[in-house]
């Protein structure tokens, strides 16, 4: 016999038999897929919830920046160089004020032979929000420097507050993914302890312990694709929902981004819930399975 | 074919084999009586590896059952046909898908697979059946589409636990008949049996069971020979 062709056709029957089964399940396909897809869309919209509480306080991050000011005697590119090598510095921007005043002129009238008042001026972004009162004090104390512009009552608060997002959404989808695990593979553990029988049936007939498992587990495959397939649509359109609204009543204040992070967002909660069903349920599938198998 | 060599089995506090041996040689058909409890379905749950004994040795074609890894016990069972009183057929199954199982499990080739299912199907009677579901056939048929599952393998020893258990006495005899016409191929076959008149009937060698012990042995004996 030809091994190869032995193989193939053992994985075809596989396949072959995990589509049978499920097309002879009927209803109870539903019934299994449905608890699936309950789990798996509360479990995506915690994460949904988490990935949004995520961003905004990756947002909030984004205004920990403050601007410096220099005095028209100081080389700004050097001193931009040299502000980058400090600790914590995430990114200095330079606006040069021959530019600024440049794009200044282009809005305004304004005569050739004003002068121009501007002072150059670094965009300073620091890596964490917690650092941030030190570096400025720090960077205000730099030869050269005029003034700094920053919001220094809101620090604390953004920080708390980002922190809090980011704790209680990482708590939350722990706690979720957890349960979510719990009860998907209480529900393979129904659907293979009703086929116990089968099971015993499959072992007595000398069948291979591999080929008693292969499509019990690609059936568990099966419902968590499907089921996480459903899922994601009402998540999707309660996504869209929310952002419309939340454009129409406060588009003003939203952080900028969101809409690219919405559409991303939607893409990965889907591959998941698909990773996590199919782990969870083949996982689930081959436990189960293999405690029927014991002698 | 079989050797029990000093085979006890205890559940718990239960002596269910108490220190038997006996042996049946390739070829043999032979009944397993006695009442509930006496230790037939243990003796066949030992040989085809659903239980280890507490203590002695089991051999089926020379290989000692009872030390025998798990990962091997798939290709053991493949080498007997198992036969039991609740038919245990997969529901969701045609007759035919239910005997072609352990063939397409091997990876047997389809050609191949087709040519012993009609095999096993003509020799229980059962032809016209084959895409039939159990839900649709008698106990005998089903009993008969078991029997098929059991010998499609080919093997060289056939168990059967209780096979006319559910049946009525007339498809009872189709099915003691079946099993001889088995024999008759060469094929050894080990029934444990509560059904008096079919043991009567056939005349063959008989090992009667009480209380974990063999109480009897006889070369054409009859169920009376407690």
């Amino acid at each position: 016999m030809n091994i190869s062709g032995q193989n193939f056709r053992l994985g075809y029957r596989m396949l072959y038999e995990a589509t049978q089964d499920i097309w002879r399940g009927g209803w109870s396909n539903w019934i299994v897929i449905s608890i699936l897809t309950s789990v798996l869309a509360i479990f995506g919209f915690v994460l949904q919830v988490s990935f949004g509480l995520k961003v905004i306080g990756q947002k909030l991050s984004d205004q920990m920046e403050f601007s410096v000011y220099l005095s028209n005697d100081v080389d700004v590119r050097d001193f931009a160089l040299n502000l980058g090598k400090l600790p914590y510095i995430k990114r200095v921007e330079v606006i040069d004020r021959d530019i600024a005043w440049f794009e200044f002129k282009k809005n305004f009238t304004i005569g050739d032979d004003f002068p121009n008042p501007l002072p150059s001026t670094l965009h300073v972004r620091v890596t964490k929000a917690d650092v941030l009162g030190s570096t400025i004090e720090k960077v205000k104390s730099l030869p050269g420097v005029i003034d700094l512009n920053y919001a220094p009552g809101v620090l604390g608060f953004i920080n708390k507050f980002k922190n809090f997002l980011l704790i209680s959404g990482s708590v939350l989808s722990v706690l979720l993914g957890l349960v979510t695990i719990v009860i998907t593979a209480n529900t393979i553990q129904l659907v293979i302890h009703s086929r116990q029988n089968e099971i015993e049936v499959l072992r007595l007939m000398g069948v291979d312990d591999w080929y008693i498992k292969g499509p019990l587990v690609l059936q568990g495959v099966f419902y968590a694709v499907v089921a996480a397939t459903i899922a994601i649509i009402p998540l999707y359109i309660l996504q869209t929902f929310l952002w419309e609204t939340a454009q129409n009543l406060i588009g003003s204040i939203l952080p900028t981004g969101l809409p690219q992070f919405q559409a991303s967002n939607i893409c990965q909660i889907y591959y998941i819930l698909l990773v996590v069903g199919m782990v969870v349920t083949g996982t689930g599938c081959y436990m189960s399975t293999r405690k029927y198998l014991k002698i | 074919m079989i050797q029990f060599i000093n085979v006890t089995k205890i559940y718990g506090e239960l002596r269910a084999l108490d220190n038997i041996s006996f042996s049946i040689a390739s070829g043999e058909m032979v009944f397993l009586v006695g009442p509930s409890g006496a230790g037939k379905s243990t003796i066949l749950r030992l040989l085809y590896r659903e239980e280890k004994p507490t203590s002695g040795q089991v051999f089926v074609s020379n290989v000692d059952v009872s030390r025998l890894p798990n990962g091997q016990t798939p290709i053991l069972r493949r080498r007997m046909g198992i036969i039991f009183q609740d038919f245990k057929l997969l529901p969701n199954k045609t007759s035919f898908e239910n005997i072609a199982y352990p063939l397409f499990a091997i990876g047997m080739d389809n050609a191949e697979i087709k040519r012993r299912v009609h095999g096993a199907l003509k020799v229980v009677s059962l032809s016209n059946k084959a895409n039939d579901f159990p839900k649709n056939l008698s106990g005998g048929e089903q009993q008969r589409v078991g029997t098929a599952r059991a010998i499609v393998q080919g093997p060289s020893l056939i168990i059967a636990d209780e096979p006319t258990g559910n049946l009525d006495p007339n498809t009872s005899m189709e099915i003691f008949q079946l099993l001889e016409k088995i024999n008759q191929k060469g094929t050894t076959v080990l029934i444990a049996t509560h059904n008096q008149q079919m043991v009567d009937q056939m005349k063959k060698r008989v090992i009667t069971m009480s209380n974990g012990k063999i109480t009897s042995d006889i070369k054409s004996g009859s169920y009376h020979a407690v």
